[in-house]
């Protein structure tokens, strides 16, 4: 048997022939091309008077903002003690409204304005927005200021019937006389209990 | 071609050698940078240190003078401008890189005092950042804290009453925190507390006089903290907690 000629061309190629990387030297790394910001030696912010200024001007900020929150809590307090004094009288402007509605046979007017009237009342008094009136918070409102259970029911009463009559076609004239009435009252009483 | 380029490259660093402050320092750096790439380790010094004449400084100028003095074979040096720069980037990894290949090449092997565990947690926020980054951070921390405060004294509701003083609490305390690194690092970076030995090899002394008993030898590139300075001598401590005395000539302060 003859000899092989042993050359290269006889090693298959094998998939797996990996290798670890082998490192053959060691050197630092190159220097940084890319310019950074120079800055002057001895340079710091710490201590500095930019850096004292600041901390005083962090620290006022508590004294600013307190002396703003108190000055519009204090005009806050005035529009609602302006609204709360002339809550009766602007209900009952907008009754007379009501009234003048009924008279001249508007219906609609005449439930819109007395609607109006009653919930604006509440509104007024305890400083809410009509939006947020419901008849839950009216009866919670009136009961945290320890207005007696009649004049509560009384004035939910009128509440619920004015609400009840705005929605409720075709009613009769004397109908809207005892709302009118009813309304009065509620809100005559509700006055003297909150005073 | 190479060769007539490199003459027109040493003809210019005469020129700035002998001009002073004509090129700004963002372009002696590009020129500095260039005859770094062309292997001209001294010429490149030359420019960086006009630069730093200048009284500048940054990371990458140290950074670049260190390559510069290790590729010249000066360890001692490369050493002190990497500790320059790591003490203005501490957690550029280049630097913290080439440090460490520096150090590999000095005689001394120093055996580190195992540190306490919260002692290395601090250092590890030490080393984050530097000093006018810790500054910054600070500020912020206690702008933060500030207006925590004011709302907890503003609220009436007592879930957010019981919020902010919760979160207040916490950012005391990181305030605090970011305060002492800010004012350590100023602190550390303002004064010399550190030097690396020039001199090949020297011998520590038991107090500062040249008739005092000999300790120990330390070698070139050796890092050690500054305690004390008296007359021409430095007191120092090595990382494994010897304390001795150099005369101050023998090392360089980073």
């Amino acid at each position: 048997m003859g000899k092989g000629s042993g050359n290269n061309n006889d090693v298959t190629f094998n998939a797996s022939a990996k290798e670890d990387i082998r490192f053959i030297g060691k050197d630092i790394r190159h220097i940084k091309t890319i310019n950074e910001p120079l800055k002057p030696v001895g340079n710091y912010l710490f201590g500095s008077l930019f850096f004292f200024v600041l901390l005083f001007v962090i620290l006022l900020i508590p004294f600013i903002l307190i002396i703003l929150w108190k000055r519009m809590e204090k005009q806050n307090a005035n529009v609602s003690r302006v609204k709360n004094r002339k809550a009766n009288k602007i209900a009952r402007m907008r009754l007379q409204k009501a009234e003048k509605f009924k008279q001249s046979g508007n219906d609609k007017g005449f439930y819109d304005e007395m609607a109006l009237g009653i919930w604006g009342y509440i509104a007024d008094k305890f400083n809410i927005s009509l939006s947020e009136l419901s008849i839950e918070t009216v009866r919670e409102k009136l009961q945290n200021k320890s207005v007696n259970e009649e004049i509560t029911n009384n004035f939910i009463q009128s509440l619920n019937n004015i609400e009840f009559a705005r929605f409720a076609p075709g009613d009769a004239r004397d109908k809207m006389e005892s709302v009118y009435n009813e309304a009065i009252t509620a809100i005559m009483q509700a006055e003297k209990a909150l005073k | 071609m190479k060769r007539t380029k490199n003459f027109a490259l040493v003809a210019l660093l005469q020129l700035i050698a002998w001009s002073g402050f004509a090129y700004t320092p963002d372009s002696l750096m590009a020129i500095g940078n260039r005859a770094y790439n062309q292997g001209m380790y001294d010429s490149a010094l030359l420019v960086y240190n006009q630069v730093a004449g200048q009284d500048l400084q940054s990371a990458q100028l140290f950074y670049n003078m260190g390559n510069a003095h290790f590729k010249n074979n000066n360890v001692p040096a490369a050493i002190l401008f990497f500790e320059k720069a790591r003490k203005l980037a501490p957690s550029d990894e280049n630097i913290q890189y080439n440090l460490s290949v520096a150090n590999s090449m000095i005689v001394d092997k120093i055996e580190q005092v195992p540190e306490l565990f919260y002692k290395t947690w601090w250092n590890y926020f030490y080393n984050l950042f530097n000093a006018d980054t810790w500054t910054v951070i600070a500020l912020f921390l206690l702008t933060c804290l500030i207006f925590m405060i004011t709302w907890f004294v503003l609220t009436k509701s007592r879930t957010f009453k019981q919020t902010s003083f919760y979160l207040g609490v916490l950012l005391l305390f990181f305030t605090i925190t970011a305060f002492g690194l800010a004012s350590q690092k100023y602190y550390y970076s303002r004064e010399h507390q550190e030097a690396i030995v020039f001199t090949p090899a020297i011998t520590v002394k038991s107090s500062p006089t040249q008739s005092a008993v000999d300790l120990f030898v330390i070698h070139e590139g050796t890092k050690v903290k500054l305690l004390d300075r008296v007359s021409g001598w430095i007191e120092i401590r090595i990382p494994d907690g010897s304390i001795g005395w150099l005369p101050e000539n023998s090392v360089q302060e980073i």
